[in-house]
């Protein structure tokens, strides 16, 4: 297990991919902290519904700005690290190096665990990084636009960081199962995107017509949709977004949910691999 | 970089560099080292098709084995069941263990079996250090099989550019990782220029000559009768033949015998009076299968026939080939003929 494990470190590291993906989550993330930061007034403004524009009191950012600007790495870096995810199994079998791979490492089961855990930590030292990266903007350019008492010493804040590398890493897995499942780039990385992006914000909308009303708790429980309350501040309804979009979900149930969905999807993928022929 | 380029690195005696033979564990001495494969009834469907049929063979220590077919035939699929990499009837082991269950595999069999089977980016050597892992293989002995196949100036490069016979070389340098004691390899020779298929026949039977086990497929016939000592011929997945080389061209081959003669049409009939068959008549020439080269000879002294030509054709390993798998091809080609009548 060892040797795969080493294996898995040197497949990760030599692949151009890996590295541009994890660079570009750092960049992405970095932007959008900055972008969140100069704007935590006027966010935590619309969230509490308070007057905004010219002649209106200054609003300072509250704790769930704060928070949301540290949990910046779930925008975009969950989807890039769902990608190297994907190209664990997928580069494999698109160029064939999953015969030389097999032959140095028989044992499926060594291969797969090693590949597992080798995403896994790869995609948490991003997320970690990405946090990283949103602290040091918050010092230097939040002072002064965060109310008093905000800060980093806060539980619910705490939760969310921890929230944030489970998600990244949960989506490099549901990244990796895809890629495992499907033996195909392409098909996978669609599914990556379209899943989270379209699929379920369309299925919420159609779950919240009045003919299916009965139904609309269901949309909470979507994967995608239950992972991405991993990172929500608090669970309570936010009047300003739309009902198709609320979630009251708790943190912990949305997090088992989606973690049981990917759990499912590599089970399926490690029952078949170790079914097919390479 | 061409291919030719690249052959200025490759050692002009393959025999040096094959190492000795490890030595066994114990007092069991070179011999332990040795390893035998037996491959017991295999047997692969691809949903109603039966590629590989209950084919069992033997590949002994101290000769290279060719494993050939017609395209189709299975040899693809028989070795990667050998490998464990697919699923289906029947087992291989090597010295009596499985493939999945060899404790270093790297460091026991070598395989090639696909010659692109690598990240188009990712440069030889990390290729090899990344296969090199599982078996704890140093990078030095990564650069010495880069030097052994001549891929050693083009290392740190993504081998999207290589030619068939540099990926090849790749492929081969992968196989050759760990030292192993034996080699299975898929068509090595596809893709290699005149002197990269002299290189490679030198390595396997300096390799062979070691005491270790080769097995190597190939359909270039030609190439197989040079570097084979034993042939394992399939045809539709099934057993045709398991000979040596020379055997083989032997029990396959049509000896047939070129007549001529100014009374060719009495000596014909005389000859399939006595079972012979007669074939090509072309004037005074014909061609006999049936009776060996004396006893024609004898018919025509007996009934006072001149002979101007008396000779026995042997039929070459290729030909043996076509002989023994005619009725194997999965996918045969139509001849002019063929298409004529049709």
């Amino acid at each position: 297990m060892r040797g795969a494990l080493v294996q898995e470190w040197i497949r990760l590291r030599t692949l151009r991919s890996t590295w541009w993906l994890s660079g570009v989550s750092l960049v992405v993330t970095t932007m959008l902290a900055v972008a969140f930061t100069l704007t935590a007034g006027t966010s935590t403004a619309a969230r509490l519904g308070l007057p905004r524009g010219a002649g209106s009191p200054a609003v300072l950012g509250d704790q769930a700005s704060f928070a949301l600007v540290l949990s910046s790495a779930m925008q975009m870096t969950t989807l890039l690290v769902g990608l190297i995810g994907v190209f664990a199994f997928g580069h494999d079998y698109r160029h064939g190096t999953i015969l030389p791979m097999l032959t140095s490492v028989p044992r499926r089961n060594s291969l797969a665990s090693a590949k597992l855990v080798g995403v896994a930590l790869w995609a948490a030292a991003v997320g970690v990084l990405c946090i990283a990266l949103s602290a040091v903007v918050l010092v230097v350019v939040g002072g002064g636009r965060f109310a008093p008492g905000v800060g980093f010493a806060d539980g619910r804040t705490a939760r969310v960081v921890g929230g944030t590398v489970i998600l990244v890493v949960l989506f490099s897995l549901i990244g990796l199962g895809l890629g495992w499942l499907l033996r195909n780039v392409p098909a996978a990385v669609s599914l990556l995107f379209v899943l989270p992006v379209a699929v379920e914000p369309i299925l919420r909308v159609l779950l919240s017509v009045d003919a299916l009303h009965s139904l609309a708790g269901a949309g909470r429980f979507l994967p995608f949709t239950a992972g991405g309350q991993l990172v929500a501040y608090t669970t309570k309804v936010d009047p300003s977004v739309p009902e198709a979009f609320r979630n009251d979900l708790s943190p912990l149930a949305g997090g088992l949910t989606f973690t049981a969905v990917v759990a499912v999807l590599l089970v399926i993928s490690a029952v078949l691999f170790r079914r097919r022929d390479a | 970089m061409s291919t030719d380029n690249v052959l200025e690195a490759l050692p002009s005696d393959p025999s040096q560099a094959v190492k000795p033979l490890r030595r066994g564990r114990g007092d069991a001495g070179a011999s332990a080292d040795k390893c035998l494969i037996k491959a017991v009834g295999l047997t692969k469907r691809f949903g109603k098709k039966l590629a590989v049929d209950d084919l069992t063979f033997e590949v002994h220590p101290g000769q290279v084995t060719g494993f050939l077919g017609p395209n189709g035939a299975g040899k693809s699929t028989a070795m990667r069941l050998m490998l464990g990499l697919d699923g289906g009837g029947g087992r291989t082991t090597f010295d009596g263990v499985p493939y999945r269950e060899l404790r270093d595999p790297a460091r026991e069999v070598g395989a090639l079996l696909e010659a692109k089977a690598f990240h188009p980016t990712r440069s030889a050597r990390n290729h090899l250090r990344m296969l090199a892992a599982p078996s704890r293989i140093s990078d030095r002995r990564v650069d010495e099989v880069l030097e052994l196949v001549g891929l050693a100036s083009v290392a740190g490069k993504g081998p999207k550019s290589f030619s068939l016979g540099m990926s090849q070389r790749l492929g081969l340098a992968v196989a050759l990782l760990g030292d192993p004691r034996v080699l299975i390899l898929d068509e090595p020779a596809n893709g290699l220029d005149p002197q990269g298929i002299n290189w490679l026949r030198s390595f396997l039977q300096s390799f062979a000559e070691s005491g270790r086990t080769v097995l190597v497929s190939s359909h270039q016939l030609a190439e197989m009768a040079q570097m084979a000592d034993h042939l394992v011929v399939i045809g539709r997945g099934r057993l045709i033949s398991d000979l040596p080389t020379d055997e083989f061209e032997s029990r396959w081959s049509l000896k047939s015998v070129s007549v001529q003669s100014p009374q060719s049409e009495q000596l014909r009939r005389l000859l399939i009076d006595r079972g012979a068959t007669v074939q090509s008549p072309h004037g005074d020439a014909f061609v006999v299968t049936g009776l060996d080269q004396a006893q024609i000879g004898d018919v025509a002294a007996g009934a006072g026939i001149v002979l101007h030509e008396l000779a026995t054709r042997v039929a070459s390993l290729e030909e043996a080939f076509l002989e023994a798998t005619a009725d194997a091809q999965e996918h045969p080609i139509r001849t002019t003929s063929d298409l004529s009548a049709a």
